[in-house]
């Protein structure tokens, strides 16, 4: 009894950051009018590092992200690079201030993350699976 | 210097599009605001030696205090997506400096032009990128340790320079190579216990390399620059070295102007890695810093550093030396019992830019939050006779070899 009360418990504790967005693939974006149709998890790893911002046929890429600590933000970076959000935050924060790298454009929430995709040929992105609509098109899907 | 000649410029270009009303008009995805701050308290256990963050520091911490000025600071960012090749940055960061302006204050102030994604020119002021860290070392949270090696890092005064850099991007064989040319000029200062000097650098030359594969990373830099001017303690001793006459100083007009730093060159280089494997950091860096000059010896430095990380939770430890020649005046023929105020300040002088000292440190990292984290660490710095260059020196004459404790507790944030 006292075994399964403790990994009651443990479950319990663990509950609150495993919410449903978290637990549901990831899904990289892009325009539709993107000539990438692909991308590998090693050139995602440089894009949204910051290392080297460019598609496969070395376009340059916009990343755009959600403002804030979102949850769809900490599974995404915990997934792609194995980083809670602190030392991914603590890793940008080199090349946001010594000015190496432009900065990620941010955006409030997926509906406005989604609609400047559609509207930026350049732009790549991440969104839950359940928000993919015919006007983007999938480049990588994570946690499937 | 290049931002003094442009300083109304860029202050209207900066204040121009940090307004709100303009901010607003552009979108959230063209102007951002960021920062970086730390609150930093330090205690040490010297009565003679005080602890010092860089040689810019004209204040130190001896026994029996508490100092929150060596490692405060708070750095403001503005980021302006002018186009999708054009960008400016404006970044400025308070801290305690022995002489504040604006323009001292201001540490980022460039326009960006991304030609491709392999190329990218940035001209105004930006970090200088001369050891693995010195672009970043005052971003306290975006490292592990509380503070960077004084070993390497305490004798580079220099935060910006003014000028221009290139920088190439290729994806190739696994990674990413990187590689940058800079040239500008900077200026700073230098203090000793009872002095601070402005120095002046010209004609920065710099390369800096790296080839990064996610979980492990290396470079390679060098660079050299000019020293634009004289400091006043090397020109009044070198006035009065070349006065005296040849029965009590043979040649001193020579030796009066091998001591002068105007003109001279003087050189850094650092090799560094960094390898991640699973929970477990490992980082090291050699460095040297070689000049022309007598005045500035070799400089062989470098430090080790190995973390583990439990959830958010990191253990370090470091380990730093730095190692330079020790002048000691042996110049021939030199009636020394009658010239012993000369010869003191002489050896004072040739041995102000020769730090020798090693230091082992233990530190634990808390990262609070996503965008806080706390830093704790002790210090155990050997301290070798005459090297103390890195501390302020609290009797005029005291620098005899010791062993002092330092502990270092700093509070740092991005937001």
């Amino acid at each position: 009894m006292k075994r399964f009360n403790f990994i009651l418990t443990i479950v319990l504790l663990l509950l609150p950051i495993t919410s449903v967005q978290a637990v549901e693939p990831l899904a990289v974006v892009v325009n539709k009018a993107n000539p990438v149709d692909k991308m590998t998890r090693s050139e995602l790893i440089d894009l949204f590092m910051g290392k080297y911002v460019a598609f496969p046929d070395d376009n340059k890429a916009l990343p755009v992200e959600l403002k804030g600590e979102h949850d769809i933000k900490v599974h995404f970076y915990q997934k792609l690079v194995g980083m809670p959000l602190s030392r991914v935050n603590a890793y940008w924060s080199r090349l946001r201030f010594t000015g190496r790298k432009r900065v990620a454009i941010l955006q409030a929430n997926e509906a406005e993350l989604i609609d400047y995709i559609i509207a930026n040929e350049q732009a790549i992105g991440y969104v839950p699976k359940s928000l993919i609509t015919e006007d983007l098109k999938v480049v990588y899907i994570l946690n499937e | 210097m290049f931002l003094e000649s442009y300083k109304p410029f860029l202050c209207c270009l900066f204040f121009a599009f940090s307004s709100p009303a303009l901010a607003n008009e552009g979108g959230n995805d063209k102007f951002q605001f960021s920062g970086f701050a730390t609150l930093g308290a330090v205690v040490s256990d010297s009565d003679h030696h005080g602890y010092r963050k860089t040689v810019n520091s004209d204040e130190a911490v001896y026994s029996g205090e508490i100092d929150f000025k060596q490692h405060s600071l708070l750095g403001l960012q503005a980021d302006w997506n002018i186009s999708s090749n054009f960008d400016f940055v404006y970044q400025g960061v308070l801290r305690d400096l022995p002489e504040p302006s604006f323009d001292r204050y201001t540490t980022l102030a460039f326009l960006r032009y991304e030609m491709n994604t392999n190329w990218s020119i940035r001209v105004g002021r930006t970090a200088p990128d001369i050891f693995l860290l010195t672009e970043y070392r005052d971003v306290d949270f975006s490292y592990i340790w509380a503070t960077a090696p004084n070993e390497v890092y305490g004798i580079v005064p220099y935060r910006s320079i003014d000028g221009i850099d290139v920088t190439y991007n290729k994806r190739g064989f696994g990674g990413v190579f990187t590689g940058k040319l800079f040239t500008g000029s900077s200026e700073t200062e230098i203090s000793a216990s009872s002095t601070t000097e402005k120095v002046k650098i010209e004609d920065v030359i710099g390369i800096s390399l790296s080839f990064d594969h996610f979980n492990w990373v290396v470079h390679a830099k060098h660079s050299q620059v000019n020293i634009a001017n004289e400091p006043e303690s090397n020109a009044f001793l070198a006035s009065g070295i070349s006065q005296i006459p040849d029965f009590l100083w043979p040649n001193s007009q020579a030796f009066a102007q091998s001591i002068l730093m105007k003109g001279q060159e003087v050189s850094y280089s650092s090799v560094s890695g960094q390898y991640q494997w699973q929970n477990w950091l490992a980082s090291a860096e050699l460095s040297q810093v070689d000049s022309e000059s007598d005045v500035v010896p070799k400089i062989n430095s470098g430090y080790a550093a190995l973390s583990y990380q439990i959830n958010s939770h990191q253990m370090y430890g470091i380990y730093a030396y730095t190692d330079s020649r020790i002048y000691d005046f042996n110049e021939p023929g030199v009636n020394e019992a009658a010239l012993e105020e000369v010869i003191h300040a002489t050896n004072s002088l040739m041995n102000f830019y020769a730090p020798n000292q090693d230091t082992i440190s233990l530190g634990w990292r808390w990262d609070i939050s996503n965008n806080i984290a706390s830093s704790l660490q002790w210090n155990y710095t050997t301290l070798s006779e005459g090297g103390s260059t890195l501390w302020i020196n609290k009797g005029e004459s005291h620098d005899e070899a010791e062993s002092i404790n330092t502990f270092l507790f700093t509070l740092s944030m991005v937001f």
